[in-house]
């Protein structure tokens, strides 16, 4: 068994090695909500920090602190080995002078150099993410120079591309090969539901444009009448029904691709400097990739060789996943042609892994407010009055109590800053392994309600 | 703070919560499990290291915060027990009871001893019961005060439907996936229920057993053509034990949620209506996916509960 075994699940081998490989950079003094974050980060296998100290402590956090000793309690949290590098914070102007960093995250720190703030969008800076915490309140930014794309996006539903209205010869021979007619109602109900799908629109051609009622109708009025009157309480035939919606064409993720492969020749154009974060890289690559291939292949995405379970004798399903396999086979290895030819880098696990997430990518734009402009625009007030409370306590301003504001001043709670840490180890993870979405861009965590809002400012 | 707090379960969540009550400064915090460390426990429950592993979960956790902090002035008093087999006495001895748990049958078990306090003591004894759980980077977390809130009873039928059920007739006649091929395994050939784990923990033993299973497996798997790629141990013990992802962010996430709930009620800083209802977001659930976004809002009591709706009689 694996240390890592429960969150492998989540992330799979790739995203585990980006997150042992990564390079953490830490902005800020000894708080709870620096001791909660590295501590979260420490255990998902990251190694190497680099941690700009400044010795300014705020007041009553030194008795507050879970973590003595913090370098040395980190040692038993991962048995590879825990680096974490103090520096003086006044070489924090390092940050933006190159630097190997995945992420460089901000914590309750006052002063930020110029350097940082000022940072401008073409320059070679890893993510930022800022955050403070104050009574049962607190906020994180992230603030993304280049354009951050995910492949694995991992949502929680896919609407599975079965391509059963425009079948390729495999498929179709497979299916043509299946006569209804000669079966018994045994047999019948021995189908996969995606059988019958395609027989009920091979029978409804030539009509052009199909409609879900439509395919619902004909299997009913077709199918049960004329078929298989007996098959009304098959399992398969419930299946139809109600994934009838999968036998007709998938326009809607066609028009967002197309949307994303845009984006990328836009980004090609623009980044002609280069890119910091490799995967980015690569991923430009695979969108340019997939538009010529996409140009010599009618429009259709390269196929998902794992179709999801459905109700069948294990023969029939066996063949059938078969038949998705081997076209899965051939577009890979035609697809991967294309990619070589663009760059011969790639590896063929990230060209497998983008393939079959044609659908799922995902791309946050860079953020266009500055790290200065985030933490002075007087305008944030009306946006959030909550964010820019905190902001206040965050750079030592006087803070008078209202009756609006008055729970920040009811003391500190420790599982707020607990809270927050646990989000800023998150975000980060997302960010690093490229898999599932992070936060765009500032969001806001109310303990008091137990309300989180996020927006983008 | 002047309480009494039981943490039910000494795991990811039963960690953090721990550790965030120790820095809240609780008087005194009993901790129950009956679990013992085992490596895969090691990417979140960070009050255990590799050289606990085999040792019990609720003792191990105690010792991490005594040798941390020596001059405590915090009672700490871990269980190794199943929770189920402690009766309402004991339970009465608490303030709060916040729980980290991943089953469902021992957080019904606690719902309804505090039920039965509260009806028993005419609100007397009114025990706050404040539940999280997790499930990859998503979380829920439920606060229940008898008599004044819904009971974890109310919510049963939220919880996802045992989607796992797999019909027997796909596991025997018609299996297509190996998660159908190791259920037949564990259900047929070496049914679970017969196995005698506890008899022989010795490590071996139970590596055998998995082998077999895996073996088994495999046959089975070739007998019916299905992929054995993806099959290994690994993927045997996930289905086997039912596991669920876990990772250190959310359980922070979701243990500092319960606490922040623990807080509020302690100060007094949740309303309570002239009818005796409170006027909170009781059921949170969060899921850090996409974005991270969550969800509060007011559950109300099912008025026919079969466990809390004698308190309102």
């Amino acid at each position: 068994m694996n240390r890592y075994d429960r969150q492998l699940r989540l992330w799979g081998g790739a995203g585990q090695d980006l997150l042992s490989e990564s390079h953490i950079c830490v902005i800020g003094p000894e708080t709870c909500l620096l001791q909660e974050t590295i501590k979260n980060l420490v255990l998902v296998g990251i190694s190497k920090f680099t941690w700009f100290k400044s010795n300014i402590m705020q007041t009553s956090q030194e008795n507050n602190l879970f973590y003595k000793n913090l370098i040395q309690d980190m040692i038993p949290l991962n048995p590879r080995g825990v680096s974490i590098t103090q520096r003086p914070i006044s070489d924090m102007h390092e940050v933006t002078q190159g630097g190997d960093f995945s992420i460089i995250i901000v914590i309750s720190e006052t002063n930020i150099k110029d350097d940082l703030l000022n940072t401008s969008l073409s320059s070679m800076v890893a993510p930022v993410i800022m955050s403070h915490a104050v009574g049962l309140y607190g906020y994180i930014f992230t603030k993304l120079f280049e354009p951050h794309w995910i492949i694995e996006s991992r949502p929680d539903y896919e609407v599975p591309s079965f391509r059963l209205e425009s079948p390729w010869e495999e498929l179709r021979n497979y299916m043509d090969n299946i006569k209804l007619e000669t079966l018994n109602e045994y047999s019948l109900a021995e189908l996969p539901y995606i059988v019958l799908l395609y027989k009920a629109l091979q029978h409804l051609h030539p009509i052009a444009s199909v409609d879900n009622k439509m395919i619902k109708d004909t299997l009913t009025n077709w199918y049960i009448s004329e078929i298989n009157p007996k098959g009304k309480n098959d399992m398969n035939y419930d299946e139809a029904v109600r994934y009838s919606y999968v036998a007709l064409p998938n326009e809607t993720y066609k028009v967002s691709l197309q949307e994303l492969i845009k984006h990328s020749q836009q980004n090609r154009d623009e980044k002609t400097n280069g890119w910091r974060d490799g995967y980015n890289k690569q991923v430009i690559i695979l969108l340019h990739a997939l538009s010529v291939y996409l140009k010599s292949n009618g429009g259709d995405i390269m196929v998902n060789p794992d179709i999801p379970d459905m109700e069948s004798s294990s023969k029939i399903f066996g063949e059938l996943q078969q038949v998705y396999k081997n076209k899965a086979k051939y577009d890979l290895v035609n697809f991967s042609k294309v990619v070589h030819q663009l760059d011969e880098s790639i590896s063929a696990d990230m060209i497998s892994r983008f393939s079959r997430n044609v659908k799922n990518i995902k791309c946050i734009k860079p953020t266009t407010r500055s790290i200065r402009d985030f933490l002075t625009d007087p305008k944030l007030n009306e946006t959030s009055p909550v964010l820019s409370t905190l902001l206040k306590f965050q750079k030592q301003e006087q803070v008078e109590k209202t009756t609006d504001n008055k729970l920040f001043f009811i003391g500190e709670s420790y599982p707020t800053a607990s809270f927050i840490g646990g989000l800023i180890s998150q975000e980060v993870i997302k960010l690093i392994t490229h898999q599932y979405i992070p936060v765009n861009n500032t969001l806001i965590y109310d303990g008091m309600h137990n309300d989180i809002v996020s927006f983008e400012c | 703070m002047n309480c009494s707090v039981l943490v039910l379960g000494a795991g990811g969540l039963g960690c953090e919560i721990l550790k965030n009550l120790v820095m809240c400064n609780v008087s005194s915090i009993d901790i129950i499990d009956m679990d013992t460390i085992e490596l895969t426990n090691l990417n979140r429950q960070f009050l255990f290291s590799d050289q606990d592993i085999g040792k019990p979960k609720a003792t191990t956790a105690i010792k991490y915060i005594k040798t941390h902090f020596p001059n405590l002035p915090i009672k700490l008093n871990p269980l190794v027990c199943d929770l189920t087999t402690l009766n309402n006495e004991f339970y009465e001895k608490f303030d709060f009871i916040i729980s980290g748990l991943d089953a469902i049958k021992p957080r019904r078990f606690v719902n309804e001893i505090i039920a039965q306090i509260a009806h028993k003591t005419s609100f007397e004894k009114v025990i706050p019961f404040i539940d999280g759980g997790t499930e990859g980077l998503k979380g829920h977390v439920k606060t229940i005060i008898p008599g004044f809130t819904a009971c974890w009873e109310c919510s049963i039928n939220t919880l996802p439907k045992g989607q796992d059920n797999l019909p027997m007739c796909t596991i025997i006649n018609n299996p297509r996936n190996l998660k159908h091929v190791i259920e037949y395994i564990i259900t047929i050939i070496y049914p679970l229920g017969s196995i005698k784990w506890e008899e022989d923990s010795i490590e071996d033993n139970t590596d055998k057993i998995y082998q077999n299973i895996l073996d088994a497996s495999f046959k089975r798997a070739k007998e019916f053509n299905i992929d054995t790629n993806e099959l290994n141990l690994a993927y045997v013990m996930g289905v086997i034990k039912r596991i669920i992802p876990s990772v250190s962010s959310m359980n922070a996430m979701i243990a500092a949620n319960t606490c922040n709930e623990f807080l509020k009620i302690y100060h007094d800083l949740i309303d309570v209506t002239d009818s005796g209802n409170i006027q909170a977001n009781n059921f949170t659930i969060l899921n850090g996916a996409d974005g991270c976004f969550s969800y509060s809002f007011q559950y109300e009591r099912l008025t026919d509960c079969p466990v809390c709706s004698k308190l309102y009689s």
